[in-house]
């Protein structure tokens, strides 16, 4: 009898393993990618967050919450798009990206942190809720507005003031030469015709 | 009586389809793109929009992008969307680009026709939605530089020119 319950006992646990193994292979598998894609990080100027999220897996992945923190709201302001959204269903080994756009209040060096992804395994209606992080930017300077654009803007307003300024010291003499230029002319003129 | 059941199991089947699908949808959309170029690798194009049916409900929504991938709408709220995608400062166009949105019968549709590698145009979309792109700034068409180097050589040369025919 106890043999037997033993032998019943391996085969269920034989039996759960197989089911465990199974399940990981088939299962959905989200990996998701969190990237800046900016060449400057600039105070009051757009931060483009694109999130890249992968199926791997062989199911589709349910009921998906992404949901980013790390843009606090005091610091930032979001011009487009989510931080927190859901997708219904997100089909096996297929791929997109999530685009948000910030904009930061202040200067200074900035964490880029890990956004969370919540989302279930299978269609199956008692499929486990899986938990995943993106990847990490990193920390990022973020350079203050004035600095920026002493170092890239047109400077058109610049060289206008240095044109201005210049003007008195070409206009004056040119005056001049003109006025005595055209007096002499007027003094010739007449003695010619005659 | 197994018939009778299958039959009224069917007609059920059918009933909810009927009262779930969403009809006339009334679509407002918004857009956004990013314009600097000089900071940004990539244009950003994102387009929010919301659904207001007659009667039913929506099931998910995917979205058909102008490179031809189709991708799941996010839920950002109730009956309200967002589609978003990047391309290359170099590449993206501006003007107005037309995305094509599917519900579920329409996705699997889709999935059909590319199965069988047919073009996704003969598949009809739920609606229509446009994010428009007025193009990006990629720094200043003419560096101030230049011109006040232009000019400078403009009031030079008429001053030498002038002072020239005086002394000669």
């Amino acid at each position: 009898m106890l043999q037997k319950l033993a032998i019943l006992f391996a085969a269920f646990t034989v039996a759960i393993c197989v089911e465990e193994k199974t399940g990981e292979i088939q299962g959905a598998r989200l990996l998701i990618s969190k990237q800046i894609l900016n060449r400057y990080l600039v105070e009051g100027k757009d931060i483009e967050v694109r999130y890249s999220l992968h199926n791997i897996g062989k199911s589709p992945a349910v009921q998906v919450e992404l949901k980013d923190n790390g843009f606090n709201s005091d610091a930032f302001e979001v011009v487009g798009g989510h931080l927190s959204t859901k997708f219904a269903r997100i089909p096996p080994e297929s791929n997109f990206t999530h685009v948000v756009v910030v904009r930061p209040n202040k200067y200074g060096y900035f964490n880029f942190s890990s956004a969370e992804v919540s989302y279930k395994v299978s269609d199956a209606p008692d499929a486990q809720t899986q938990v995943s992080y993106s990847s990490e930017p990193g920390e990022g300077g973020i350079v203050a507005f004035r600095d920026y654009d002493k170092k890239f803007s047109s400077h058109y307003w610049d060289w206008l003031a240095f044109a201005l300024m210049t003007c008195p010291s070409l206009v004056i003499p040119l005056v001049l030469w003109y006025n005595s230029k055209s007096s002499y002319e007027k003094v010739s003129k007449p003695s010619k015709k005659n | 009586m197994a018939d009778h059941f299958l039959f009224s199991v069917l007609l059920l089947v059918v009933f909810v389809g009927l009262i779930s699908a969403c009809t006339n949808p009334q679509v407002t959309s918004k857009s956004f793109t990013t314009q600097d170029a000089t900071i940004v690798t990539h244009i950003g194009f994102i387009s929010e929009f919301e659904v207001k049916c007659s009667s039913g409900d929506i099931s998910s929504l995917y979205a058909e992008l102008p490179d031809g991938s189709i991708i799941p709408a996010a839920v950002v709220g109730t009956n309200k969307y967002q589609v978003s995608w990047t391309e290359d400062t170099k590449t993206a166009a501006k003007g107005t680009h037309k995305i094509r949105i599917f519900e579920e019968d329409g996705y699997a549709a889709l999935r059909k026709v590319l199965r069988g590698n047919e073009a996704t145009s003969s598949v009809s979309e739920f609606f229509n939605i446009s994010v428009v792109h007025p193009g990006a700034y990629s720094g200043p068409w003419l560096r101030s530089e230049f011109i006040a180097v232009i000019a400078s050589l403009f009031v030079s040369y008429f001053a030498v020119t002038k002072k020239g025919k005086i002394v000669a």
